[in-house]
């Protein structure tokens, strides 16, 4: 089963990409912000990674460029949960390494094309 | 999927948010520029716009727009923070928590987010831009694509397989890999893509649609697109053509790629006429842009040809050395340089090799623009585009053509009424058509008009004088009158030919290219002319046959069998031959001692070389054969041009000269002596 790690200050949204990811075969794991997360990612290795962008502690960008200086999460797919104002977001995940976006608000099936999308 | 723990997680999420953003906005009040503050209200705002639509909440999704974009313009100091501001944001969360809790009586939100807007300077509101559903053509579109990744776009997380499955999901895929950059297994590097692909997809997809694939990738590829306009998913053929074309024409710059393939798209979308110049262009692209292909001024091909030319002579002449020389090795040798030789020679020659389509599709514009302007109505159609001929000889083949043509839209097709009148469509057709024969090319220029009038043609040239007024001139015979010099039947001078000087000149040139005209025509019906002519100019194979001391060459293709003639069987009645027996069919015969009037004994034994042009035959009587002789042609002078019996000349290995026989003029001299050898025998027997 392929491993996801969600990251998002929103509990109510953590769970719900986790949930709709699990329907899809996936593994997930929740981190509140990027610290969090990286501390995970440290200790496990995920498949796929779905983090926010607007958190507090290590904010989505720096998670994402930290994560591909990982060797084990350097080819990984990992997607950004974006909202519709912050197209320059998009560019700046791009920059350092992103693979993709989700918009906000995403319906779950549009969730679930988008993963298949990078996943293959 | 039971969302419902899901929802009760945000109402609860959302509850508590609201509950934060009141103590923040009571303490802003006396705080106005507290960014943390400030912030932390923005948050909310942001966090409850992104998510509510996820759980069922779409109104207040549009509603906390508002407020967000506010907040955000309140951070950057761009609004101030007011009282007005915090009572209608502490209004807007009361709704806000109304209807995510269910419970209490909510505001009015239109109130609310007028008050908003009107904070924003009376802006229109930013609506979230809705997604543009481009509904695919309902027939089906056909798309080239290129997707060109970079090198290093796995770094991204990208994986390229699935790009590639979601393409051929939206429909019919055919798929070209360009692997040209791999490097050698020692310089990959396994990170790296070095590959990409060109792709034509048909189906019933949009752009979008297409564009929707590569979203994610767009800035990490190139990625380009092109409508092909008019393809449908069932033209299976086109689609296969377009596909070759693809896999052959492998260019890195997508501009030539693109052009190429729409041109043949279009091209033969737009059918009617010219399928095959289309077949021809689609030859000439992809053999004409391989992926390394160079362009060379014709000038320097040519010099290569004769140069080649120069080594076929060298060479036969050390076929002669060596064979004189006894010297095994030396005669080993010099075979195998003869097999390089032809292959040389064969390649070189082949270089030049162009399709006559290209000049075909010339005459399109030539035959609307005249039909008009003396209006006619007239279309050409052509057929074997894609036969070669060489290019020096397309070239001196455009004025004859141009000539020709005219003269079928001008004099051969009938203005439009005469030929209603006539039964026929109102539209004549002119076909033109290039067919291989062996080492000959035939061309054929066929219209529908009123063909040739062969009285007038005779009446017209007994009255200037070419032939006399009893003259018995077989039909075909009297449609090459056309062909002499100051003759024209037209009685008006028109702008376009009836000068007089066209069809003599025509013939003049196609003579000059080794060829022969020939004309059919049926009065009312329309008129064909034939045009044959040698592939190449330069080097053909030869039959080297000797009559008294002196070699002439007899083109191989035009020979059939030589048979031996003893001096027994020479009828006694004299030493002309002018007709023999050849298993049951009657052949006539001119012996070439006779007709070169070398003095001196005949042979005992010689040989007879059948000799055959289309269906015309003859034996041609020579004295021995040597045998075959790879024949660099070379002209033989101007002064030399009315001798139609040569048609150039060669040099041999010892440095003589040989001469060129015309077998086509041969056959016609053999075919007169006969008739006259007929006639005279008839006025013998009628006088005794």
């Amino acid at each position: 089963m392929p491993s996801v790690l969600v990251v998002d200050d929103s509990t109510s949204v953590r769970q719900m990409v986790g949930f709709t990811l699990k329907q899809i075969g996936f593994e997930p794991t929740e981190a509140e912000d990027g610290a969090v997360a990286l501390q995970v990612a440290g200790s496990q290795g995920f498949d796929l990674v779905i983090t926010d962008l607007n958190m507090p502690n290590l904010d989505g960008i720096e998670l994402i460029k930290a994560l591909r200086q990982q060797e084990k999460h350097k080819y990984i797919p990992i997607l950004m949960l974006t909202t519709e104002s912050q197209d320059s977001k998009k560019q700046e995940g791009k920059a350092v390494g992103a693979t993709g976006w989700i918009v906000k608000p995403f319906r779950p099936d549009q969730l679930q094309a988008v993963v298949q999308k990078v996943m293959g | 999927m039971s969302f419902d723990p899901l929802v009760q997680t945000f109402k609860d999420e959302t509850l508590e948010s609201l509950n934060d953003l009141e103590v923040s906005l009571m303490a802003l009040e006396s705080r106005p520029e507290d960014a943390d503050l400030l912030n932390a209200a923005f948050r909310v705002m942001h966090t409850i716009k992104g998510s509510a639509a996820m759980f069922g909440f779409e109104q207040i999704s549009d509603f906390t727009h508002e407020a967000e974009t506010v907040f955000d313009r309140v951070r950057n100091h761009e609004i101030p923070v007011t009282p007005h501001l915090i009572s209608l944001t502490l209004q807007a969360k009361d709704y806000i928590r109304a209807i995510v809790s269910g419970e209490g009586d909510a505001p009015d939100p239109a109130e609310i987010m007028q008050g908003y807007r009107a904070l924003l300077g009376g802006e229109a509101a930013s609506v979230a831009p809705e997604t543009i559903d481009e509904s695919s053509d309902e027939e089906g579109q056909a798309f080239l694509i290129r997707f060109r990744p970079e090198p290093n776009i796995l770094a991204t997380g990208t994986n390229l397989l699935p790009i590639l499955r979601e393409l051929a999901d939206l429909g019919d895929l055919r798929t070209v890999l360009r692997s040209d950059a791999l490097p050698t297994l020692a310089d990959l590097q396994p990170d790296q893509v070095y590959v990409w692909w060109d792709f034509i997809l048909t189906g019933q997809v949009s752009q979008a649609d297409v564009e929707d694939v590569f979203m994610f990738v767009s800035d990490n590829a190139e990625v380009q697109y092109q409508p092909l306009e008019h393809v449908r998913s069932t033209d299976t053929h086109l689609l296969h053509e377009l596909e070759r074309l693809l896999i052959s024409h492998g260019d890195a710059d997508w501009v030539n790629v693109r052009d190429a393939v729409q041109s043949y798209a279009e091209s033969h979308t737009h059918g009617q006429v010219i399928k095959d110049e289309a077949a021809s262009q689609l030859k000439m692209l992809s053999e004409g842009a391989r992926t390394s292909s160079i362009r060379v001024p014709t000038e320097r091909i040519n010099k290569l040809v004769d140069l080649v030319g120069e080594l076929v002579i060298a060479h036969s002449r050390l076929v002669q050395l060596s064979s004189q020389s006894g010297n095994g090795d030396i005669r080993q040798l010099s075979e195998e340089m003869g097999r390089l030789v032809g292959d040389l020679r064969d390649e070189s020659l082949d270089i030049r090799m162009v399709p006559i389509g290209t000049t075909f599709s010339r005459f399109q514009r030539l035959v609307r623009d005249l039909a008009r302007d003396i209006g006619r109505d007239v279309i050409m159609e052509t057929s074997g585009g894609d036969t070669e001929l060489d290019a020096t000889l397309i070239e001196r083949l455009g004025d004859p053509l141009v000539h020709i043509i005219r003269n079928a839209v001008d004099h051969g097709i009938e203005p439009p009424d005469e030929r209603e009148a006539a039964g026929k469509p109102r539209q004549g057709t002119i076909h033109l058509s290039a067919s291989q024969s062996g080492p000959h090319v035939v061309i054929t220029i066929q219209d529908d008009g009123h063909g040739l009038d062969l009285k007038r043609i005779r009446e017209k040239a007994i009255s200037k004088g070419l032939i006399s007024p009893d003259a018995a001139l077989s039909d075909k015979e009297a449609a090459q009158l056309i062909f002499a010099a100051g003759f024209s039947t037209a009685d008006q001078v028109t702008n376009v030919s009836g000068r007089g000087v066209g069809m003599d000149v025509v013939r003049q040139s196609i003579h000059a290219l080794r060829g022969t005209v020939e004309i059919d025509s049926e009065l009312g019906r329309g008129t064909t002319i034939h045009l044959t002519l040698p592939l190449t100019l330069a080097i053909i194979e030869g039959l080297l046959v000797l009559v008294d001391d002196q070699e002439y060459v007899l083109p191989l293709y035009s020979v059939e069998e030589c048979l031996e003639f003893q001096a027994t069987e020479r009828t006694t009645s004299g030493a002309k031959e002018h007709v023999r027996d050849v298993r049951g069919q009657m052949l006539p015969m001119v012996r070439l001692r006779e007709w070169l009037k070398m003095p001196g004994d005949l042979p005992d034994i010689e040989q007879i070389v059948m000799t055959q042009v289309g269906s015309r035959r003859a034996g041609l009587i020579v004295d021995s054969v040597i045998g075959k002789h790879q024949t660099v042609i070379k002209p033989i002078g101007h002064i030399f041009e009315d001798m139609r019996a040569f048609s150039g000349a060669t040099i041999l290995g010892d440095g003589r000269v040989a001469l060129i026989l015309d077998v086509s003029w041969l056959i016609t001299l053999a075919e007169e002596e006969h008739h006259r050898a007929i006639q005279s025998h008839t006025r013998e027997l009628v006088v005794s």
